[in-house]
């Protein structure tokens, strides 16, 4: 009896004695690692897929990368352009020639000198077909460019192009023309930029590490290195936050907003993007009608979504762009009115109700499913029945790119954030007829002729108020004819340990610069 | 009993890694098609939303996705009879290298995560099925219980909220120290342990109420010796069979724990493969982790040959 004992005394004690030798070790090897320099620690959600300056695709990376290269013009904290490695430029009257005199003695990390010659090789290289630029059409017709001293250049557009410095400004990064010759139409995976950072490593999945440019041209850069450490969960971004292994959090739950509002260590910022969120009406059958579309808009109660749903990350719609994009024009919001919706849809004579279908995205917008709960639920109470499909964003995209005969939904949840804060890059993309699905992206096949017209003329319009007046006139007409249930401007949600001060903002409020930032 | 020959265990070997050879193939095929069934255009998702259709066409061009499929198919085969697994679509590097890269953090997590496991269920399997009614026994079943049904991404964000956030003993996230792999491998060792503890028990149990160890008692035998010599090690094939199929299936990356503590393993590289419908990539990770499979499964024979004589004569005979 006493040997038994005796074994399952040992076992047990054999189990505690490993468990606490690795928990030991674990503490003591923590000890050691407090961090010699203050480097600046920042949680993402993704990886980087390139540092290719011409295949550039996402925002957050696009971010990471601006570090390391710089663009020829850049943004205040206004959204105006400003000089960047260009100081001055000059638009032709025809609007199809820009002259930019270049930036001089600034050096590229790989130490040769940037001129104009550099320009003229990333703009051949953003137009050779064949290489990747995902965003090739969205800087603009740009037909070439050519160097008229060393440090001049011109770069000539095939048609007049209102936005483009905005769009210089968020696609095109510039590399040495050295780099564009080693590597070709293949991959750069070693970059070669003039931006305040250099990378340091990039280990996959884990972190990227920047370090300050000594030769950069600005002003003193005060953060010398900076981490981005890759956090998919949102959660653990958050804590990581809370518990100091990274300074700055992208993205921490939504619903925690308000907590960390609350939390004395950490500020939050909330800037505006670029994205607005609706749902596209297929303009079919009962949808057809004008009324039912004005019903669906006055039967859903957006700000109540924004403030319930999105813990207040949003701005609810009063035109079918952000508030900060040029050309917006505020209209009278369709209020939350559930008689109204009642009343116009009984005047287009289905008082009876109705039965739709929606297809909506799950995990790629902020609260993307719940939202389009809530919308369900505020259509049953003005008796439209509303059937859901969710679904991962590969096979959402995939159904919503089908033209309209292989359509079998009649409405869709999405979001629409371009680049540029300009009333161009989502009003046309979405509302010219020449843009429908499947030639376009326009998810609404909206086909209105004076719509057309305008938007045609507001592109190529070179004088800044008649351009915002022609897109006054075609936000007027879209508002009436209600294409879409007009949702919401997305909201950012960043959370920073508070002695970080002086993050830039990129007014398209999905980036966020560090060149400027300093610890308290 | 005699050790085995040494040419027949080459030739055993050999012969395993043959009839594995059209398991695979099929397995190829099989992926190849269905990852082209899945919804979801590649050079759309790189692309983005908001960019135009002639964009995404060049993108689709540079890919090779316009060819037909039974050219890309030749292509892809003929890539791999040379070892070479092609070209991630979404970060355009060989697929292999990207593997790899991940592959020893997905090891380092499994291996750890199955120490403390085997560590800790072992001993609590074995002790409660010799004292079933007491309170190591009861330990025993709250533990698998526990193990068996926590959800592992909400046992992983308390542990986190409390050993960092709270406490501030261990990060968060992340790797690179030993402190960094603490709560992800307790975190996966949890789960582990449920499975282990209940099969250690049930068969040791099992063992205990066979013959021969009625037999070993009768002989005189002390306990010591009828437990350890006698019922333990017979009881040890179906633990190993489970450990193996168990750090089978952590090292194809454990995604959920993955996720939760920003682990850089082949589980978090491959929910990015799927959600960006890298076809190569996808490809890539399911023919290793087939691979690795097939290799763990022939361990754990020999491991058996080992441990029970019986399974020795019968493997080396049969070929």
């Amino acid at each position: 009896m006493r040997r038994r004992v005796g074994l399952s005394t040992r076992i047990v004690a054999i189990a505690v004695v490993i468990v606490l030798v690795v928990a030991l070790a674990g503490y003591f090897l923590l000890q050691q690692e407090a961090p010699v320099e203050r480097e600046l620690r920042v949680a993402i959600g993704i990886d980087m897929d390139t540092v290719d300056p011409h295949m550039q695709t996402t925002t957050l990376v696009f971010n990471i990368n601006r570090h390391i290269y710089d663009t020829l013009v850049w943004f205040n904290e206004d959204g105006e352009i400003i000089p960047w490695l260009a100081t001055e430029w000059s638009i032709s009257r025809d609007g199809l020639e820009y002259t930019f005199k270049l930036r001089q003695g600034v050096k590229f990390s790989d130490g040769t000198e940037f001129d104009a010659y550099d320009v003229k090789a990333n703009i051949d290289r953003w137009l050779d077909p064949t290489v990747k630029v995902p965003t090739r059409s969205q800087l603009g017709p740009v037909k070439g460019a050519e160097v008229i001293d060393k440090y001049t250049i011109k770069i000539i557009l095939e048609d007049a192009y209102a936005p483009f410095l905005a769009a210089l400004a968020n696609y095109l990064m510039i590399t040495s023309q050295e780099a564009i010759e080693e590597y070709g139409n293949q991959s750069i995976d070693e970059p070669v930029g003039t931006g305040p950072y250099i990378l340091k490593s990039w280990e996959k999945e884990s972190e990227i590490v920047l370090e300050a440019n000594p030769n950069w041209w600005g002003p003193e850069l005060k953060i010398k290195k900076i981490v981005w450490k890759i956090i998919k969960e949102a959660g653990t971004r958050e804590s990581a936050l809370l518990a100091g292994d990274v300074d700055v959090a992208f993205l921490p739950p939504a619903a925690d907003k308000e907590a960390l509002e609350n939390n004395p260590d950490v500020d939050i910022y909330i800037p505006v993007t670029n994205r607005i969120l609706f749902v596209g009406i297929m303009p079919r059958g009962p949808l057809e009608n004008k009324l039912v579309r004005q019903a669906l808009n006055y039967a859903v109660d957006k700000e109540a979504i924004v403030n319930e749903v999105l813990f207040g990350l949003g701005i609810p719609a009063d035109a079918p762009i952000p508030p900060h994009f040029f050309g917006y024009a505020k209209m009278d919001p369709y209020e939350y009115d559930p008689d109204k919706a009642r009343q116009l849809l009984e005047q287009a004579g289905y008082g009876d109700g109705l039965s739709l279908k929606m297809i909506h995205p799950t995990g790629r917008y902020l609260q993307d499913k719940e939202v389009a709960e809530a919308i369900q639920a505020y259509l049953s109470r003005v008796g439209i029945d509303v059937e859901l499909e969710t679904m991962d964003w590969p096979s959402f995209v995939q159904r919503l790119l089908k033209p309209l005969d292989e359509v079998d939904y009649d409405l869709v949840l999405v979001g629409w954030g371009p680049g540029v804060a300009d009333a161009h890059f989502t009003l046309y993309p979405q509302f010219h007829s020449s843009q429908m699905i499947p030639n376009g992206l326009g998810i609404a096949r909206y086909n209105n002729s004076e719509v057309d017209q305008l938007l045609e003329r507001a592109m190529r319009e070179l004088d800044e108020d008649t351009r915002r007046d022609l897109y006054r006139q075609a936000i007027e007409i879209i508002w009436e004819d209600a294409p879409w249930i007009f949702l919401y401007t997305q909201r950012n949600l960043l959370a920073v340990n508070k002695n970080v001060k002086g993050v830039f903002i990129h007014p398209g409020g999905e980036m966020f610069f560090f060149y400027s930032a300093y610890f308290e | 009993m005699e050790a085995p020959p040494k040419m027949s265990l080459a030739r055993y070997i050999a012969r395993r890694v043959l009839q594995a050879i059209p398991t695979l193939l099929i397995l190829i095929v099989f992926m190849f098609i269905l990852v082209r069934i899945l919804p979801g255009d590649p050079a759309r998702l790189i692309a983005g939303l908001e960019a135009t259709e002639e964009d995404v066409e060049r993108i689709r061009e540079v890919l090779g996705l316009n060819k037909p499929l039974h050219e890309q198919f030749i292509d892809y085969m003929s890539g791999l009879l040379r070892g070479d697994l092609g070209t991630s679509i979404k970060y355009d590097r060989p697929v292999l290298e990207e593997i790899l890269a991940r592959f020893p953090k997905t090891l380092e997590l499994a291996i750890a995560a199955e120490l403390i496991a085997i560590a800790l269920a072992i001993p609590l399997g074995v002790v409660s099925a010799l004292k079933p009614y007491t309170k190591t026994g009861l330990l025993a079943t709250i533990v698998s219980l526990i193990g068996s049904s926590m959800p592992i991404y909400w046992l992983g964000l308390m542990l986190i909220y409390i050993f960092s956030v709270q406490l501030r003993l261990l990060p968060s996230s992340g790797t690179g120290t030993l402190a960094h792999l603490v709560l992800p491998a307790v975190t996966l060792a949890t789960l582990l342990m449920g499975n282990l503890v209940r099969i250690t028990r049930a068969s040791v149990l099992e063992a205990l109420e066979s013959n021969y160890i009625v037999t070993a008692r009768s002989k005189g035998l002390r306990e010591e010796v009828v437990v350890y010599r006698h019922a333990l090690r017979n009881a040890l094939i179906p633990i190993i069979t489970i450990t193996g199929l168990q750090l089978g299936a952590l090292l194809g990356g454990a995604i959920l724990t993955e996720t939760v503590f920003a682990w850089p393993g082949l589980g978090q590289l491959l929910l990015t493969a799927i959600n960006s419908r890298d076809y190569p990539l996808i490809q890539g990770i399911i023919i290793f982790y087939a691979v690795i499979l097939i290799v763990i499964n022939l361990v754990i024979d020999i491991a058996y040959a080992y441990i029970d004589p019986r399974v020795r004569v019968s493997l080396w005979s049969s070929g």
